[in-house]
């Protein structure tokens, strides 16, 4: 008989102890994972460039359907979406108009102060290959790596906002960590009050506020950008708005939405500070003075305007 | 004597390799879904639904070590600590295999039981020793939705895969 089993079957099945030893054995490689060993995450990268093809095959149809079948969603409230839209585009014209008028008023203020100028950044952007649909982990795989110049530890960027970071690089793909990650920390800052915090993910759409002074006031709606704080992200990315739950605990919604995310770009000339190196450019936002004289600007006849700012 | 032994090895191993080739194609599903609304918060676990199905359904068990290589493969493509997924493959086919419950008179009933109680359990651990990694307790509810579409879509998979049985058998006859 083919499938005939032999007499000493028993010798073929594994016993309850090794099953045992076989659970300890993952155990010890969890924790060998852990502990960040380069044999691993070599190992990870080869199998992640190896995959990621066969990935790529099945998200992409799987992609395209749920596209669609958004797509005939939305077609049942296009009316609301355009009136939507109008009322938009007439609020992005007013605002527009005003950032012109901004930004020169910045340009010149920096050379004023004689400001040091940022350095432009230099981006690679890559298509993601897989969506972040883990339960112990959120993290995108992109077909950019090594060849590409990317590097561990660069940040992720989209053109709304901070995406996370890179974790894990090999020659063809990276992968990156997403904010909503449990173990993204992302030092950050209030943009109207000026106060410092930490932004650290919880493996759910929304981030936690950590290690906030008490006497910092959350406004619902405020945005929060990257401090710099640290060196390990450059400063001024945009994270995400505070919102208020219904439980009145405040939390911060990433402005980018990440289960639709299909292309990343990761800043390739963002330095990372070395061992024993202090030289970072971190931005350390100062507090908002409580009443004072402030610097508004320069006014039409082209002289210096100062005036009582309230808080 | 050795011919047979020759030949159940032969059989074994291309048993494994069709299941982890399938299983494989599975994790890939399983991670692409996600793209859907109704999966954005957490997919359902497929690939538990299928061992389990497996196991029970078609007695075939799964060799450990394919179980440990599908899991480090699953691991790899979401990110995890590599050996996460090994740990609860191997938990859950060890608890399918040994948990023994007399509950209801009813088959289906009973393996839906069976199932909720081995995922629950399994899950249970592994996220246990996914806390102890990262010192930090996640958010709940991504974790509770996951479990709850996973123990939805059991019988949703268990009764696609029963009228593929009626329509085979309807054919035959």
């Amino acid at each position: 008989m083919v499938s005939g089993e032999p007499s000493n079957k028993k010798t073929f099945k594994y016993s309850k102890n090794f099953n045992f030893f076989l659970v300890l054995l993952c155990l010890i490689l969890v924790f060998l994972g852990k502990l960040d060993l380069i044999a691993i995450r070599n190992f990870k990268a080869f199998v992640s460039d190896f995959t990621a093809p066969i990935s790529y095959m099945f998200n992409k149809p799987v992609k395209e359907i749920a596209g669609v079948l958004e797509e005939v969603k939305s077609t049942g409230s296009l009316r609301d979406e355009n009136i939507r839209l109008k009322s938009e585009i007439r609020r992005l014209k007013v605002s527009n108009s005003k950032i012109a008028s901004n930004e020169l008023e910045l340009l010149e203020l920096r050379k004023l102060l004689n400001s040091i100028p940022q350095n432009k950044i230099r981006i690679v952007t890559g298509r993601a290959l897989t969506s972040p649909g883990g339960t112990f982990a959120n993290t995108v795989l992109i077909n950019a790596g090594i060849k590409d110049g990317i590097k561990i530890g660069q940040p992720a960027i989209s053109s709304l906002g901070l995406v996370g970071y890179v974790v894990n690089v090999s020659f063809n793909s990276s992968r990156i960590l997403l904010i909503i990650d449990i173990n993204s920390m992302i030092p950050a800052y209030l943009t109207q009050s000026n106060w410092p915090a930490v932004i650290q993910g919880q493996n759910s759409q929304l981030l936690k506020i950590k290690f906030l002074s008490s006497e910092a006031t959350l406004i619902e709606g405020e945005s929060l950008e990257t401090s710099g704080h640290g060196g390990r992200l450059p400063a001024g990315i945009n994270i995400g708005n505070v919102v208020k739950t219904f439980s009145g605990k405040y939390y911060v919604k990433p402005s980018v939405d990440l289960n639709r995310i299909t292309y990343i770009s990761i800043i390739t000339n963002f330095n990372l500070p070395q061992d024993g190196n202090n030289n970072f450019d971190g931005f350390a936002p100062m507090q908002k003075p409580k009443t004072s004289l402030g610097l508004k600007g320069i006014d039409s006849s082209g002289s210096r305007k100062l005036e009582n700012v309230a808080d | 004597m050795n011919n047979n032994l020759f030949f159940y090895l032969v059989n074994n191993l291309s048993k494994n390799i069709f299941f982890f080739i399938g299983v494989f194609f599975l994790i890939n599903i399983e991670v692409s879904l996600s793209f859907f609304l109704i999966f954005n918060t957490a997919t359902p676990s497929l690939v538990s639904i299928i061992i389990f199905l497996f196991i029970k359904k078609f007695n075939y068990i799964p060799s450990n070590l394919n179980l440990i290589f599908i899991g480090l493969l699953n691991d790899v493509f979401l990110g995890n600590n590599l050996g996460l997924t090994s740990i609860y493959f191997l938990l859950f086919k060890f608890l399918t295999e040994n948990i023994r419950i007399n509950i209801t008179d009813k088959k289906h009933e009973e393996d839906w039981l069976y199932f909720t109680i081995i995922f629950v359990i399994a899950f249970t651990v592994t996220l246990l020793i996914n806390m102890l990694l990262n010192l930090k307790i996640p958010d709940l509810s991504p974790i509770l939705y996951y479990i709850g579409i996973t123990l939805v879509t059991f019988p949703i998979v268990n009764i696609i895969i029963n009228s593929f049985y009626f329509i085979q058998r309807l054919f035959k006859s």
